[in-house]
């Protein structure tokens, strides 16, 4: 009887200890919002304890940054805010897995003072729709070039995010190989095959394709369907009304037997290698090309400084295509911050989005920018900011809450077993469950 | 543990009465500690698996049992708890036959045996992560020469590239990192074993498995139960090594539960959805756990 009563105990706790272990999410997701409530109070008591302190007296300000590969970057920006602001310290916080910290602070009532979003992430757009951010119309959107002010307004009318840079894919070359082989730039989706047949029969390697992260597969989509259809927004609203589905769609259909395509020409064992073992592999010397974003380029630069190489959109059949711009960093403010804190935060916003910041941080990040003024040079990129100004599409259609990571999570069976219905018929469900829950959680 | 209270009859009422006070006290913390931490929070979890909470909304409704349907009727969650049953089998097993046969070779060896306890007991220290992307390069750039040179077929490519392999890429690691404190304990149970039992069964003529089964097993077995217990809470709560070298990868072959609640939670916006995944995996917990206790506490030294 005892030994049962042992049991049972014992049983218990050990399930008990089970939760607490792989349930570091269990426990935020139940405390968080029994802090939830009394959130009010709390809040109005610290605020009275910070003001006497910081009245003209030193403020220091939490900015979380998401862009492992701009650290530098902002921190120049920040260095210069401070020279002018000497009574206000800029904190860059760096995380691996920042939107999951970023996550679990919200659920906390703890959002940074200033964090680095990504403007079309669905996690951006349920912040600023729960009131996780402050609106920033009047803080610093007046240096902003037009064309990216309305786009982003959130659907209650509001700016809750500064536009800061930009991006774009295409595809890394290795300029000495293609110049050793006397290759030119393909025009036509022929074009790169027969180059890409040509390196293949020379028992090289034509592409390198770190699958093994599946964004990069996800975002190689992105990367040939955009060339035919560079604005979704469309398309994303066609899929929520049923009007079409992903299976029925031709360029998405085109765009995968793509990618299997150019999975021909791989390094093989395609699923083995991870995206920063990739970068290190292209900028030692594996690999004629790498088909990636712009944001790359810093990191086989810093893996090899002697590498030559450049970028070229990635072309479609008819050699005919548009440029999808996409937005890539944007400032917000969160909302949970003290009155001073939060007029520092502005002050720093509105220094962010001056020209002169912009300039430094364009100069640095080699990213065309959002604000006005700006002159970007980016020697690495050159091949496709040539043709932006005629051909780019800015692209800022979003996708609903969690549905791109459900995306990637499933991605990389297409690459094991081709089969392209299969996947897109899933993602069709997929996506139509994810704009249900939406609907839900708004209405 | 049942042989105090046998004794507590035996004294004065008025004593056991004190010693009784004193007991309470002596668990006291534990228990406001547990309530605080475990118990509340899980009971708050229960509440709010019943609502449509995605983790940042501020509001959320509540919906009943409707995510426990969705958990029970998703593939994705039966697959990771098969995927972590699979794994727990092979992870008991695995543990016990090796670190049991390391112990014993240690313990063959007299005075060097030090020097390699020490040296199989180095993968225990290293940070888990560290060990993660150690074995990730390992897969990718060591082990296909390796098995290309050899011609074996599933070692040619990367092991954690290849769904049908990914669990074992793991498993060795987990394997590699995870025998060493059992090697251990197995080593102080070997030498917790009278010599003179051995001795004795020599002159009776036992030979050696004879003396292994009859005499080391039945020493051992309290090390055995403890093992068994949490090296399979150990596979059924599998996270980190996942997280570190495949992320559930690919396409999904080693998505361990713990690796789907985590991204239903933080990436996927189901966050209620995830807490009721947590405690569809708490009750199957607990029935394993309360068979594991059940079958392995039977049999100890003295019994029979």
């Amino acid at each position: 009887m005892k030994k049962r009563i042992l049991c049972a105990v014992l049983a218990a706790a050990m399930a008990a200890s089970v939760l607490a272990g792989c349930g570091g999410d269990t426990k935020p997701s139940s405390s968080a919002p029994k802090e939830d409530k009394p959130a009010s109070s709390p809040a109005s008591q610290s605020t009275p304890e910070s003001t006497p302190a910081s009245t003209g007296e030193a403020v220091e300000i939490e900015f979380v940054q998401q862009k492992r590969e701009a650290v530098d970057s902002f921190q120049a920006v920040i260095d210069l805010f401070q020279e002018k602001n000497p009574n206000i310290t800029v904190k860059q916080s760096v995380m691996p897995d920042a939107a999951t910290v970023l996550m679990t602070r919200a659920s906390t009532n703890e959002m940074p003072d200033v964090l680095m979003h990504w403007p079309t992430d669905s996690q951006y757009i349920q912040f600023a729709q729960q009131g996780r951010l402050r609106p920033l119309d009047d803080v610093c959107m007046d240096n902003v070039l037009e064309q990216y002010i309305d786009v982003l307004k959130s659907a209650d009318g509001h700016n809750y995010c500064l536009p800061f840079s930009c991006n774009f894919m295409g595809v890394f070359y290795d300029t000495e190989k293609f110049a050793a082989a006397k290759y030119e730039v393909p025009k036509t989706w022929d074009e790169l095959i027969t180059i890409a047949k040509d390196i293949k029969s020379k028992g090289e390697v034509a592409f390198m394709f770190p699958d093994k992260d599946a964004w990069t597969i996800s975002q190689l989509w992105s990367n040939i369907e955009g060339k035919n259809r560079p604005d979704n927004a469309q398309y994303y609203a066609d899929l929520r009304s049923g009007a079409t589905t992903f299976q029925d769609d031709e360029l998405a259909n085109d765009a995968w037997k793509k990618i299997l395509e150019l999975h021909e020409y791989s390094q093989g064992d395609t699923l083995s290698l991870g995206y920063d073992q990739c970068i290190s592999d292209f900028a030692t010397g594996t690999g004629y090309m790498f088909i990636q974003g712009i944001w790359a380029s810093a990191s086989i630069e810093a893996a090899n400084p002697d590498k030559k190489f450049n970028m070229f959109p990635m072309p479609n059949d008819s050699g005919d295509i548009k440029q999808p711009i996409g937005l890539d960093t944007g400032i917000c403010a969160g909302a949970d911050s003290s009155p001073e804190k939060a007029a520092a935060a502005d002050l720093f916003l509105k220094f962010m989005s001056t020209t002169e910041a912009a300039q430094l941080y364009s100069d640095l990040d080699h990213s065309p920018s959002c604000i006005k003024g700006v002159n970007a040079v980016i020697p690495q990129g050159q091949g496709i900011v040539d043709i932006l100004a005629e051909k780019g599409v800015l692209s800022v259609a979003s996708l609903p809450a969690g549905f791109e990571e459900t995306k990637r999570s499933k991605i990389q069976n297409v690459i094991l077993n081709g089969d392209i219905t299969g996947y897109l018929t899933e993602m069709t469900s997929d996506y139509l469950a994810a704009c249900q829950a939406e609907d839900e959680q708004t209405s | 543990m049942s042989k105090p209270s046998a004794r507590a009859v035996a004294s004065s009422t008025n004593g056991m009465k004190r010693r009784n006070r004193v007991m309470v006290l002596f668990t006291l913390p534990v228990v406001l500690l547990f309530s605080t931490f475990f118990t509340v929070p899980v009971i708050l979890g229960v509440y709010y698996s019943m609502t449509n909470w995605t983790g940042i909304a501020k509001d959320y409704k509540f919906i009943g049992l409707r995510n426990y349907g969705n958990v029970l009727t998703d593939k994705r969650f039966w697959n990771a708890i098969f995927f972590n049953f699979k794994y727990t089998i092979c992870l008991v097993i695995g543990v016990l036959v090796l670190s049991l046969l390391i112990a014993l070779a240690i313990n063959q060896l007299g005075k060097s045996s030090t020097v390699f306890r020490t040296i199989y007991f180095i993968p225990a220290v290293l940070s888990l992560v560290t060990v993660g992307l150690i074995w990730n390069e390992l897969f990718l750039r060591a082990f296909p020469p390796i098995g290309k040179a050899l011609n074996i077929g599933f070692l040619s490519t990367s092991l954690l590239g290849n769904p049908a392999t990914a669990m074992f890429g793991i498993l060795i690691v987990n394997l590699w990192q995870g025998c060493a404190t059992p090697t251990v304990l197995f080593i102080a149970g070997l030498q917790s074993v009278p010599k003179d039992l051995y001795e004795a069964a020599t002159i009776d003529g036992a030979n050696a498995w004879q003396k292994f089964k009859n005499i080391t097993v039945p020493f051992l077995l309290p090390i055995v139960t403890m093992l068994v217990i949490t090296t399979t809470k150990g596979g059924l709560t599998i996270f980190d090594y996942i997280q570190s070298m495949t992320a559930g990868g690919p396409a999904q072959a080693t998505e361990a539960i713990g690796i789907l609640i985590y991204r239903h939670a933080m990436s996927e916006g189901k966050f209620a959805q995830s807490v009721a995944e947590s405690m569809c995996l708490f009750v199957i917990v607990a029935i394993v756990s309360f068979a594991t206790i059940k079958l392995s506490s039977k049999k100890q030294v003295g019994d029979d």
